[in-house]
């Protein structure tokens, strides 16, 4: 299991990328995923053991609205569940 | 050729932004778009110009930055984003068309105000002027404008196409800043952009792809995205953060220390010169590193094609887009020869000019 963040622009994307990558989190860049939002854009992918730092640093800049997803593999297919970000 | 037409763009510009752009055309993929690495990479480079800029005028929030093709373009989307018609506007006369015009076509209520001695009328919601004149160098106290303009709760939109990296631009002079890229910061041609203050509820004046909320009917409303319509010039744009950098290296302060010395030794080398007439308050400090001049008798084009022709000098000459100031000034008939220097200019180059000059005005 991992949790991905999505944002509601690319600018924020990179921006919150940029601050875990200086906090030293694993980070990764995912295309985000059609059953979170439909269109096109980038989401961040955070270890579980991670996410919570992670949450915490992003909420302390300004990265404008999130939203926290936990994602598995279910039957060969990647699920995801909407999270509470606090 | 000795290039004196910096305020027009700046010719010579840091290695590092020629390589710049060639490595981002040879390896940036379009911000937005997808996660592979080349779209990330522009993406990124992206950020990191917004950071650049950041530092330069001590803005804490790079996404309050804005990337455009000019300040021309930034002045259009803001005036067109902000300013309704019927609105009570103050500017000045010695506004570039690229402010004007967008002014005159939003249908606002344009009045002019002296910018050294401001009066402002009651009910007035935005002042739109310009932090420096592209005609005569001399400079606005955008400061203590933006102290009157807060005091009166008019809104400041300030035009730094000709000060951002020459002089000082700080967050204490405006709510929101046009500028370009190709100028003082060193940059590619095409680069530009807006920076504000504080929040703003923009109209949608610009809107297509932005990469995100495909299935929405309308653009984002969210700083940057709804000025960054369409495939950013992120070419141009990593080659500007690069002139940034290099103006934040330098500092602000020894790029003008140059500029204005060179621009000194020009006008102290010419001031005797019966003929020669010139333009702007040439004893006020801080102004630009603009000599506007001409020699009595002769129209500014054949001036500047003299300089050229016989001397390799390059100036501009007419209009410059001013054209309330040039009606101010009397010369809108003749219209004005502009020496504009840059960092990258020498005193031997300037002596040169003046040589050119006591020859010419003979």
């Amino acid at each position: 299991m991992e949790y991905i963040i999505t944002f509601t622009n690319t600018s924020f994307a990179i921006k919150a990328e940029k601050t875990l990558l200086a906090q030293e989190l694993q980070v990764g860049v995912l295309p985000l995923p059609s059953q979170i939002s439909a269109g096109c854009g980038i989401c961040l992918r955070i270890k579980p053991e991670e996410i919570r730092p992670a949450v915490g640093f992003l909420e302390s800049v300004n990265v404008g609205e999130m939203g926290l997803y936990s994602r598995e593999i279910r039957d060969e297919r990647y699920t995801y569940q909407k999270e509470e970000i606090r | 050729m000795i290039y004196f037409d910096n305020a027009s763009t700046t010719l010579k510009k840091p290695s590092e932004v020629a390589e710049a752009v060639a490595y981002a055309i040879n390896n940036f993929g379009n911000m937005g778009r997808s996660f592979c690495t080349p779209s990330l990479l522009a993406a990124r480079e992206i950020y990191n110009t917004r950071t650049e800029i950041a530092r330069l005028v001590g803005l804490d929030e790079p996404l309050n930055i804005a990337f455009t093709s000019s300040a021309t373009e930034s002045m259009n989307l803001v005036v067109g984003g902000l300013i309704k018609s019927g609105d009570l506007v103050a500017t000045t006369e010695w506004e570039h068309n690229s402010t004007l015009r967008p002014l005159y076509l939003s249908g606002c209520q344009l009045y002019f105000i002296d910018p050294h001695n401001p009066q402002f009328k009651a009910d007035t919601k935005f002042l739109v002027c310009t932090h420096g004149s592209n005609l005569t160098g001399d400079i606005v106290d955008a400061a203590r404008l933006y102290q009157t303009c807060k005091e009166q709760g008019i809104t400041m939109i300030l035009d730094v196409a000709q000060t951002l990296g020459s002089i000082p631009v700080t967050m204490d002079m405006a709510d929101i800043f046009c500028f370009t890229g190709h100028k003082g910061l060193f940059g590619p041609q095409g680069t530009g952009g807006i920076i504000i203050n504080r929040e703003f509820d923009f109209d949608i004046v610009k809107t297509g792809g932005a990469g995100v909320h495909t299935f929405q009917a309308f653009q984002s409303k969210e700083m940057p995205d709804i000025f960054e319509v369409g495939t950013p010039n992120s070419h141009g744009i990593f080659g500007l953060q690069k002139g940034v950098a290099f103006v934040n290296q330098t500092g602000v302060e020894k790029i003008h220390n140059h500029e204005a010395a060179l621009a000194s030794l020009f006008y102290d080398g010419i001031k005797h010169f019966d003929k020669v007439q010139f333009y702007g308050n040439m004893e006020a400090r801080p102004r630009l590193p603009i000599i506007s001049l001409n020699i009595k008798g002769l129209d500014s084009a054949e001036l500047a094609e003299r300089l050229w022709e016989g001397y390799g000098i390059a100036t501009r000459s007419g209009g410059h887009c001013a054209p309330l100031l040039h009606q101010l000034l009397g010369t809108e008939d003749v219209g004005v020869v502009r020496f504009s220097f840059s960092y990258f200019n020498t005193k031997a180059e300037v002596q040169q000019a003046i040589s050119a000059m006591k020859e010419i005005s003979k």
